[in-house]
């Protein structure tokens, strides 16, 4: 019989790092989709995954055992992933302004960098709609976005994570629908037309 | 809030906002959007290509991980945080004198607390029946304790390399039930400490009565290393047997034996 989270909790928190094994085999793959959702990209993804562990490693007594441990993990997961995405869009608005000292107009800059509509007309992968969609939104957004659509989580759990009240929830996942759905109506435009 | 009757002079139609939340079943008047839906081709016709747009998001693929992904973060996580590598110590091993003694004492001084507030608060009865009553709580709290650490002493000395332990459930059901009575009776007569300990003990009993049948090794460590961390099995014998010694006649005694240890 499989050792359960919560027996694998106790062990972890009685001294037997090992235990923690269990864990980390069991909820890797979960919190990598999740991060990769999140993150948009492999690499953070990965570092996002380790990260998550270690941080609930070091932070395991302060687990309450009555929580399911995966509602844990996933808190972790995404309050490291916002924290990431917030640093990327420092850095992102660093290299922006770096550029334009340089001289590179912004107009040429945003067409190098964000997509078009004409980009996504032409795109035969839906793969690369959706991410470009996701990246219309901003972090908060798509944060909440993906916790209710992909996870599942209430309006409440969400709230939680993201530090924020109900209806500014709610308002980020509605702009993140709206958002979203303003980038994919032109391509099933043109697969409505294709056919 | 659109207006939801169809054959109002005044129709409007569902919002995009009241869509996204029935979607989502967040909405707060789910059933009066779908009576709205089920009458109105337009708003259904929203609908529908609503639902279309995000599940069109399904689609989005997740780069697979192969079937080793877990075991190379595993080895990742062990360079980063050695602690991660460390093995407990075996649980029979873990168990020193001072420990021994320090929850010896403790019990003691619940124990002692526990009669001794419970006899001074019922002084306004007749001292014979009231010895009576506190005689038969004590052998009966003190059945069932004894009952208790056999099951204990079986969890804890079951053998690390065995295949598993089977356990009486039926056994452990009843003695969940006693041990609630206790606990219930401890805590509204305003004995914290006592509860407390027959709190541990129904965790421990509560765990066993809802598992199966047969404990695998892995839970049955889990057990062992929770009862361990408690000191459950020693503040359950001995709190037993200054059950068995108490006399309601000679509780000053016993109270001043106690307390000096």
């Amino acid at each position: 019989m499989e050792m359960s989270d919560a027996t694998a909790v106790a062990l972890v928190k009685a001294g037997d790092g090992d235990a923690f094994r269990v864990l980390v085999e069991r909820h890797s793959h979960k919190i990598f989709r999740l991060a990769f959702r999140l993150a948009g990209n492999e690499e953070d993804a990965e570092d996002i995954v380790q990260e998550t562990f270690l941080r609930a490693f070091r932070n395991i007594n302060q687990f309450d055992e009555r929580a399911v441990f995966t509602s844990w993990l996933y808190r972790i997961a995404t309050n490291y992933s916002l924290d990431l995405l917030r640093i990327r869009k420092i850095r992102m608005t660093q290299s922006l302004s770096a550029s334009l000292e340089e001289g590179q107009s912004m107009e040429d800059r945003l067409a190098t960098e964000l997509p078009t509509p004409e980009r996504l007309m032409f795109s035969s992968q839906l793969q690369d709609r959706i991410t470009n969609a996701m990246e219309q939104l901003t972090t908060q957004e798509r944060s909440a976005f993906m916790l209710r659509h992909f996870e599942g989580q209430s309006i409440e759990e969400i709230s939680s994570v993201l530090k924020v009240g109900g209806n500014a929830t709610k308002h980020a996942i509605f702009r993140a629908v709206q958002k979203m759905r303003q980038v994919l109506q032109p391509l099933e435009g043109e697969s409505a037309w294709r056919r | 809030m659109a207006s939801l009757d169809p054959e109002s002079s005044e129709q409007t139609h569902l919002s995009e906002e009241e869509l996204v939340w029935l979607y989502y079943e967040e909405a707060e008047n789910i059933g009066d959007l779908s009576s709205h839906l089920s009458v109105c081709g337009q708003c259904r016709t929203k609908y529908e290509e609503l639902k279309a747009d995000l599940l069109s998001i399904e689609g989005w693929q997740i780069p697979e991980r192969s079937p080793e992904y877990a075991g190379n973060v595993w080895k990742v996580l062990i360079q980063r945080e050695p602690a991660l590598a460390r093995k407990r110590k075996a649980w029979r091993h873990r168990l020193s004198f001072s420990r021994m003694a320090v929850a010896m004492s403790v019990m003691a001084m619940v124990c002692v607390a526990f009669f001794i507030g419970r006899y001074t608060k019922d002084e306004t009865e007749s001292a014979q029946q009231n010895d009576v009553r506190q005689q038969l709580l004590a052998a009966d709290l003190s059945d069932h304790l004894e009952q208790s650490e056999r099951v204990l002493l079986e969890l804890a000395n079951s053998e690390q390399d065995q295949q598993g332990v089977r356990i009486d459930r039926q056994r452990v059901e009843n003695l969940l039930r006693t041990n609630r009575l206790y606990r219930l009776a401890a805590g509204t007569e305003g004995h914290a400490s006592l509860a407390v300990v027959l709190e541990d003990l129904e965790r421990i009993l509560l765990d066993v009565a809802n598992g199966p049948e047969q404990l695998s090794t892995e839970q049955l460590d889990a057990l062992k290393i929770r009862m361990d961390d408690q000191e459950l099995l020693f503040k359950v014998r001995v709190l037993e047997l200054r059950l068995r010694k108490f006399n309601p006649a000679s509780e000053e005694s016993l109270g001043e034996r106690e307390w000096k240890g």
